[in-house]
């Protein structure tokens, strides 16, 4: 009896605790208007302070489902395609748009018409200019390596990418997968284009590829793994799981910006520049078609691009602001220790739709 | 159906079989409503079977068991070995006997009672558990005298205790189920057994025909 | 007369009614999601077979995953063998709760066990402080890669412990009571004979013949369990798929129409490999355990008597290594909880704060609370449905078999068996695409994950009630009925409440393995708004740890999932030890 009596104060108090102890974060404020559902992927931009902003502001409250990343975010889309879970999309970029619009999984909005709109800066509308999908945030993304272990073991400073197939970097790279990592099919992209351009006509990207292969370059599912768990030129040193066997990563040209301005203007991450070997990465916000709510989907992408928010890009998702005349901010060296890339890829979003699946598969035979 | 011949209970059967096998044919028996009879013969044989058709617990299809109309579904059944539920004390397996709703008190008048019958008095907080193979037969027997059957059926009820045990307790079943005046079928292959306890003892080889096979173990084919 | 007859011919309605329910609710969400899978990749069931052997990438994984597996069973076997030895053969004080933690790894959710084991390997944690650096790979390990050639040799060596601690208690599960309730007189007798002279000849004619088949058992489910192993592959091996890890990849991509086709490909050849394997696995495996279970029910039939020896030291030294192995990763996972890294140093410091923020939550991590509230939610929906159902189909088994149906008998067996025939990810994959096709509104019902658990419990509780109602004595439930109670109190005094112990232990064992599945909820709790504690867990320790309190706060969720499953064993096991032979 006194057994069957602990018994039910168990359960009854398991479900009594979950039940009481609620989540303070997601009483956000009277929802008057309605719930916005938004599909994104753990953007740092989306803080509880910046929705609760937008509640307080709108009347509607917001509930996030979460995607590993922009791949998986296309991948639900499509999934649910007649059925969809949100309202709006946050994530994905210039080399999966496409693929949406292919699809017709966004739905025009109405913020190509807002005044906020003319104040985007021409770079981010370089890729798509149309009404299915608004920029949000840039960033260009690169090859960085730790300035320490060019340093100390006298190695040279890249100048071709075949650098870095050489004996010095052996078991020293990482990068992230083009098939799971938006970076690392941006960077993919970028190979392509780079090898396009040089003037060696008998090799390619894949045959790049294969000798970084065979040169013991690790290769992980997404950008995190690479960069904290790996490389060393990173914050990844005081994090939980790091290991620290990789000098050269791939990530954005302003992350020993970033770096610097969370170590008090201190950084020994720096980033390659190469012409071609970067790749102007924008991130866009779109409304799903079909989404219950486009008003709300609506307000929130004028939030999203309101110069309080935008603005603040830097700081709070640590990408580029899409607005006119944003820069990174001097304070800690963010601005000094961000690189600037000499020529960005320029392979255009349609070319990047069709031949996608081709190169991925060409990656993956090459990297076997 | 009103039985032939006055009798209490007639059982005609043309055969049994288990799996293709016969167990017995051309089974014959009647009885009357006072008595008390055994029937004896070889382990294996088909008594237990026998006694379960009776009962309703095995098919009848091709066979005829008949007995008095008014008699049907009263009847008990004492199993070999003694049916107690472990989840349930003593008063408690006794009241099973039991579908009448009874207050608290009558429940504890009726158990008191059935167990001063089987000489068992305040033994009703007793787990079943503890109970001895002879205690745990005369609560069962209690229970069964509960549902106040007119007919009971015994297969063996006393095989599991010691010799001794077993014929002090066929004559206190005895003479309970002659007090009570419940008719009784009794099967064991222990004739001193079948002696004390019954009024008439019927052989098996005289009251059907057995067949070749029923050495084999019955408890397989029930 | 009684109404017996009729009331079996309603029983066998209803139980031929539940098994087709369950055999439907098991096989529809397969059988959709390869006909939409060969619809979308335009290709049939035999060429994509083919497609698998020749591709890199699938006969890669094949490879891992039966390597893996082997060498999981077989190290499995040789600790877990010593171990159950010496705790059949020797009398030891506390016995139960000996047998409790040994058996605890079973239970322990797969996602808490991968966070134990990396904390185990984590760069100077425990194993490191001792020279043995599994993943940074320095040292020894370094070495043996050096020599061997062999790439991430410590990741490797890592999974196969976590394995064998996952197991070792299947092991014992078989061989321990076989050895426990041995008669002596078995034993006694065989030394006068010319077959029982020396240790060796003892064991080939005694031990072997008596020990074989229940050894067979345990190593075709550790195979088993091993070869569709997920969340320690996805953690402790993250550069090498096994067949699981592979699909999950894929699947959220697969079965739609002209877009990634290559992953549908991959999904629709390696679920087809994988059911192939683990049907053949289980039939060997139930027909194995058949002969385990006639031997054992000898032998428990034959003996009353209990060893009286003392262990020998090394008895003891080996139980003990046991009990420190079993214990030890879960520690580790309660003490990362609050030990803390400095955001900007190296060092530890301890701190409740990561408990604090995971029962809190945050717009990016759900509350523990709320992910609990799920996870009991579908575990007792999955309790309310698996354990009925399982019951109805060892009953049905049972009732087969005395009727002298064999044929039909092992037939329904296999259909319960199924589900671990089945990928946990194929399974969620199934009901993903199925729902998205038929019923796209219930997409978003917050019961959906409980589907692949009902699928996946119910064949633990047959393995659990079977043997139990086989045993149950028809006397009981006859007299109710002769005794002129109600069909449902005949039922209940005369089958229910004597199957108490078993009810209570699978219905325990149930709501654990609920808890703890992470395979199907993995893609179907992602798929959906909703999380659970294994989910939670993963989802936080693939989350960027520039914050500190991150890896805590995923350990404060395994924690948590930790000891709810823990209460839930402790339940079973009170029941348990009354139980002989269930083989769970």
């Amino acid at each position: 009896m006194q057994f069957r009596a602990i018994l039910c104060s168990i359960f009854i108090m398991s479900f009594s605790l979950a039940g009481c102890i609620g989540n303070d974060s997601e009483s956000s404020g009277p929802c008057d208007e309605g719930t916005l559902d938004i599909l994104t992927y753990d953007i740092l931009a989306l803080s509880e302070e910046m929705v609760n902003q937008f509640t307080s502001e709108s009347g509607y409250c917001v509930n996030f489902i979460y995607e590993d990343d922009a791949g998986s975010i296309l991948d639900k889309m499509m999934l649910t395609k007649s059925n969809p879970v949100a309202d709006l999309m946050i994530g994905l970029d210039n080399t999966y748009l496409e693929t949406a619009l292919a699809n017709d999984l966004l739905e025009e909005t109405n913020y190509v018409n807002n005044p906020g709109y003319q104040n985007i800066t021409q770079s981010a509308l370089e890729p798509y200019s149309g009404s299915m999908a608004v920029p949000f945030d840039m960033g260009p993304v690169c090859l960085n390596y730790d300035e320490r272990f060019v340093d100390d073991e006298n190695v040279s400073t890249p100048t071709s990418l075949w650098n870095l197939t050489e004996d010095e970097w052996r078991g020293k790279l990482t990068f992230p997968s083009p098939v799971t990592s938006s970076p690392g099919r941006a960077f993919l992209v970028a190979t392509i284009d780079y090898f396009e351009h040089d003037d060696d006509t008998e090799t390619d990207a894949f045959d790049w590829w294969k000798a970084i292969k065979d040169n013991d370059a690790i290769f992980t599912s997404g950008w995190t793994e690479s960069y904290e768990t790996h490389y060393t030129g990173g914050y990844g040193e005081y994090t939980d799981g790091y290991i620290g066997d990789a000098h050269l990563t791939v990530s954005y040209c302003q992350s020993p910006g970033v770096e610097a301005f969370y170590a008090g203007n201190y950084t020994h991450s720096t980033s390659i520049v190469l012409p071609k070997t970067t790749f102007q990465q924008v991130e866009y916000t779109g409304i799903i078609n079909g989404a219950q709510d486009a008003d709300a989907a609506e307000a929130f992408i004028e939030y999203l691009l309101s110069n309080e928010v935008n603005s603040n890009m830097p700081v709070n998702n640590l990408m580029y602001s899409v607005l006119k005349d944003q820069t990174l901010p001097e304070t800690d060296g963010y601005n000094y220790h961000s690189d600037i890339p000499e020529e960005n890829t320029d392979i255009e979003i349609s070319r990047i739709n069709q031949e996608m699946s081709t190169w991925l598969q060409n990656w993956q035979t090459a990297t076997d | 159906m009103m039985p032939k011949d006055d009798s209490f209970l007639t059982v005609n059967i043309k055969h049994k079989q288990f799996d293709d096998k016969t167990v017995f044919s051309n089974l014959h028996l009647s009885m009357r409503d006072d008595e008390i009879i055994s029937i004896f013969g070889p382990s294996g044989c088909g008594k237990t079977t026998l006694l379960r058709m009776i009962a309703g617990l095995e098919q009848t299809e091709e066979n005829e068991v008949i007995m008095a109309a008014n008699y049907q579904n009263h009847v008990g059944f004492i199993f070999q070995k003694p049916v107690l539920y472990p989840h349930l004390d003593v008063a408690k397996n006794i009241l099973l006997g039991t579908t009448v709703k009874l207050t608290r008190q009558q429940q504890s008048a009726t158990v008191d009672e059935s167990l001063r019958l089987v000489g068992l008095p305040g033994f009703g907080k007793r787990k079943v558990t503890t109970l001895s193979g002879g205690e745990a037969q005369r609560v069962v027997l209690a229970r069964a005298l509960l549902a106040q059957p007119k007919l009971l059926l015994l297969d063996e009820p006393f095989s599991s205790l010691d010799l001794d045990s077993r014929r002090q307790l066929a004559t206190e079943v005895k003479a309970i189920l002659r007090d009570q005046n419940v008719a009784a079928i009794h099967v064991s292959h222990d004739i001193e057994e079948a002696q004390i306890i019954s009024d008439r003892i019927l052989h098996w080889g005289k009251i059907c025909e057995p067949s070749n096979a029923s050495n084999n173990n019955e408890q397989d084919q029930v | 007369m009684l109404n017996l007859s009729q009331h079996r011919n309603l029983t066998i309605v209803a139980q031929w009614a539940i098994i087709i329910g369950f055999c439907t609710l098991t096989i529809l969400p397969l059988i959709y999601a390869i006909f939409r899978l060969t619809s979308v990749t335009d290709m049939s069931i035999f060429s994509a077979l083919s497609d698998f052997f020749s591709d890199d990438d699938t006969l890669r994984a094949l490879e891992f995953t039966v390597i893996e597996a082997t060498i999981s069973t077989l190290f499995t076997l040789l600790f877990g063998l010593p171990i159950a030895w010496y705790l059949g053969r020797y009398k030891w004080r506390n016995i139960r709760f000996i047998r409790a933690i040994l058996s605890v790894p079973f239970v322990t959710p797969s996602i808490v066990v991968a966070m134990g084991f990396l904390m185990l390997i984590d760069p100077g944690g425990l194993l490191d402080s001792m020279g043995i650096d599994l993943r940074l790979e320095t040292g020894l390990i370094g070495d043996l890669a050096k020599v061997t050639g062999w790439s991430n040799p410590g990741h490797f060596i890592a999974l196969i412990a976590a394995h064998v601690w996952f197991n070792l208690s299947l092991v014992m599960r078989f061989i321990e009571p076989t050895l426990a309730t041995l008669d002596r007189t078995w034993e006694e007798q065989i030394r006068f004979l010319p077959a029982g002279k020396s240790p060796i000849r003892r064991f080939r004619n005694l031990w072997f013949p008596l020990l074989a088949p229940a050894a067979l058992c345990a190593a075709c489910l550790c195979f088993i369990f091993s070869f569709s192993s997920f969340a320690l592959i996805k953690w402790l091996t993250p550069n090498q798929d096994n067949l699981e890890t592979l699909m999950a990849k894929s699947g959220g991509s697969a079965g739609i129409y002209n877009y990634r086709i290559d992953t549908s490909e991959i999904v629709l050849s390696t679920s087809l490999v994988q059911l192939l394997i683990l049907s053949l696995a289980i039939i060997f495996t139930a027909r194995i355990q058949k002969k385990h279970s006639a031997i054992h029910s000898v032998v428990t039939e034959n003996s009353h008597k209990v060893t009286n020896r003392k262990p020998t030291k090394l008895a003891q030294i080996t139980i003990l290594s046991g009990i420190v192995f079993a214990i030890l990763p879960l520690m580790l996972v309660l003490i990362s909880s609050v030990r803390i890294r400095d955001s900007r140093s190296n060092e530890h410091y301890y701190s409740a704060k990561a408990w604090i923020e995971a029962w809190n939550g945050n717009y990016s991590a759900t509350a523990i609370p709320d992910a609990l509230y799920n996870s009991l939610t579908y575990c007792f929906i999955t309790l309310l449905i698996a354990l009925p159902i399982g019951y109805v189909i060892s009953s049905a088994i049972a009732r087969l078999e005395a009727e002298n149906k064999p044929n039909t008998a092992r037939v329904v067996e296999f259909i319960s068996m199924i589900p671990l025939a089945l990928s946990a990810v194929m399974i969620g994959l199934g009901i993903l695409i199925g729902v998205l096709k038929w019923a796209p509104d219930l997409f978003s019902w917050v019961v959906l994950p409980a589907v692949p658990h009902i699928i996946i419990t119910t064949p633990f509780v047959v393995r659990i009630m079977l043997p139990a109602i086989r045993s149950l004595e028809p006397e009981y439930y006859e007299q109710a009925i002769l005794l002129g109670l109600s069909p449902i109190r005949a039922w209940w005094h005369g089958r229910i409440a004597l199957l108490r112990a078993p009810i209570v232990v699978s219905g325990a064992l149930t709501m654990a393995f609920s808890l703890g599945e992470f395979g199907a909820s993995w893609i179907l709790i992602r798929s959906g708004s909703w999380s659970s504690l294994s989910v939670l867990v993963d989802q936080l320790m693939g989350r960027p740890k520039f914050d500190p309190l991150i890896q805590p706060m995923a350990m404060a969720a395994a924690s948590t999932l930790m000891i709810l499953t823990f209460i839930l064993f402790m339940i079973a096991e009170r029941f348990r030890h009354k139980e002989e032979g269930s083989g769970f």
